[in-house]
């Protein structure tokens, strides 16, 4: 019997080929475990206007043109689509790093993640869109269900650079003006930025009547500190460092952590927002089966 | 207070090396990328007060731990009960200066030593006390303090054998006659086999005996043979045993 894919190790699926191949695999290998569509929602997909002719249904009309030039169209939708969803992914320079290097980095990670979501939800013909960011928007690939739109995802995905500094609320306020639509938002991201700021933005998505999702990223080796007697951590971003005997600050460290997802978890709870706590040595299926 | 061997007191000086190591060992540490750095500042700020607590306590018993390994060498002489403030005592100070007090150890004679004893035990004495010196010729000696420190500073290696069992029972009979609450025996001595062959002293209840050896071991030489020719003395010595070896 073959083995699925989307219950190995991260890492060793990650061995297998390009971004594509490995969401494939692990795609046919979740879908081939769920016994229902994992996602549920509802949207149509615009594409074009035409002229209006007699006996197309007056609900088509768009009346707005017809205010503005007085001439008659009537809107045109590609296909009914259950979701509409966008996918938003954290590209800063945190997000490049791994524990040990048999791990992917979390940036690794995030990509094939994405791109398995967005190869899921694609499938079952929901509208799909890609975001990239770091201190500022970097990719915006709108949501669409036509066929190549997974090619360009992970073109998306590949074509955005590790990024710089978190800034991350300023990104996601952005987003918001982009994201006019209702549908499902799904925020990817270690979180290593201000949580009450990046709060005000995921809770306005949330006003907007979004479904908001939100996967965060950690590196096992973020978890639980380790790393020689003596040693001087220093934040890739913001390049501030601090001298620890991380035998000595574990037990404490480990308590700050699992202190920050508790308040994200809450947080995220009281505004009705997804919240799941994912590392980086989880298989990828295990993590979709989180959404569903 | 005093102490058998003084100079081992300059071992004092490495109750600096656990401060100095921790001065010398401050080298620049690796670097690494670690991207939550925030979480540690948290959970350093949070537990900043117990680690330097716990550094200090740390270094505050491993200098303890050389000052009291440095002190145990030095062989300090503390008073019984509390620095002179004990109930009245009779006190019988026997210093053996057989002549094997007269050997020398590491630059001292043991008589050297013994009489620091001594004096320490005359010193710790108060008005209350009574106090006796007996050498090795089995005579106890009463006076002031000041005349028996003047006694143990004159006092040279003799040529007499000390009996410590008949000078023990002797001297333990004497404080046990005294009408006082503390009755001691101070035995100052390099406790050589010969000082302890005739048996067990006789010791009334209630009286304590306290007894002082200079610490290093005396090789003990005896005469083997000697051979007399043409008006000359050849002696050959014994080998050598330690003090209470075989041999006296």
């Amino acid at each position: 019997m073959a083995q699925r894919l989307d219950l190995l190790d991260p890492a060793e699926v990650a061995r297998l080929g390009g971004i594509e191949i490995v969401a494939e695999g692990v795609v046919e290998g979740f879908l081939a475990g769920v016994h229902r569509s994992p996602f549920r929602g509802f949207s149509v997909e615009f594409t074009e206007h035409r002229a209006y002719q007699a006996g197309d249904e007056l609900r088509y009309l768009d009346w707005r043109i017809l205010g503005r030039s007085d001439r008659l169209f009537v809107k045109q939708f590609e296909e009914e689509t259950n979701l509409r969803a966008m996918i938003l992914l954290d590209a800063s320079r945190s997000m490049a790093w791994q524990g040990t290097p048999e791990r992917l980095t979390k940036r690794a990670y995030a990509d094939r993640l994405a791109a398995a979501l967005a190869l899921i939800l694609l499938r079952q013909r929901d509208a799909t869109g890609l975001v990239t960011f770091d201190e500022q928007v970097r990719q915006v690939i709108p949501a669409r269900v036509k066929a190549g739109q997974w090619t360009r995802i992970v073109r998306g995905l590949l074509d955005t650079p590790d990024g710089q500094g978190t800034a991350a609320h300023a990104a996601l306020q952005r987003l918001t003006a982009l994201l006019a639509r209702r549908g499902m938002v799904v925020l990817v991201s270690d979180l290593l930025f201000d949580r009450e700021l990046a709060l005000v933005a995921l809770r306005y998505l949330r006003h907007r009547g979004h479904q908001v999702i939100v996967f965060h990223l950690m590196d096992p080796a973020e978890v639980r500190l380790s790393g020689p007697p003596e040693v001087r951590f220093r934040d890739p971003e913001s390049s501030v460092s601090v001298v620890v005997r991380p035998r000595e600050l574990a037990r404490a460290y480990a308590d700050t952590v699992q202190r920050e997802i508790a308040a994200w978890r809450k947080a995220c709870r009281r505004h009705g927002i997804s919240y799941h706590h994912v590392q980086t040595d989880m298989p990828f299926g295990l993590a979709l089966r989180l959404l569903t | 207070m005093s102490f058998l061997h003084p100079l081992a007191l300059l071992g004092l000086a490495a109750a600096a090396i656990p401060a100095l190591l921790h001065l010398l060992q401050r080298r620049v540490p690796p670097e690494l990328d670690f991207p939550p750095v925030r979480y540690l500042s948290a959970a350093e700020r949070e537990s900043a007060r117990r680690l330097k607590l716990r550094h200090l306590l740390l270094l505050v018993l491993r200098t303890a731990l050389i000052v009291v390994i440095v002190l145990a060498a030095a062989r300090p002489l503390v008073p019984l009960r509390g620095g002179g403030a004990h109930q009245p005592t009779a006190v019988v100070i026997i210093l053996d200066n057989s002549p094997s007090a007269g050997a020398v150890v590491s630059g001292g004679s043991v008589l050297d030593r013994l009489r620091v004893a001594a004096r320490s035990s005359v010193a710790r004495t108060t008005s209350a006390d009574r106090v006796w010196l007996m050498l090795c010729d089995g005579v106890l000696r009463a006076g002031t303090r000041e005349a028996l420190l003047a006694i143990i500073d004159s006092t040279h290696a003799g040529w007499q054998r000390l009996d410590l069992v008949d000078a023990v029972g002797g001297a333990a009979r004497t404080v046990d006659a005294q009408p006082l609450p503390g009755r001691e025996v101070h035995v100052l001595s390099d406790l050589q086999r010969t000082a302890l062959a005739s048996g067990h002293a006789d010791v009334p209840r209630g009286v304590r005996i306290l007894a002082l050896e200079p610490g290093s071991t005396v090789t003990n030489r005896g005469i083997a043979s000697v051979t007399v020719s043409e008006g000359a003395a050849v002696i050959e010595l014994s080998g050598s045993t330690a003090a209470g070896g075989d041999l006296p």
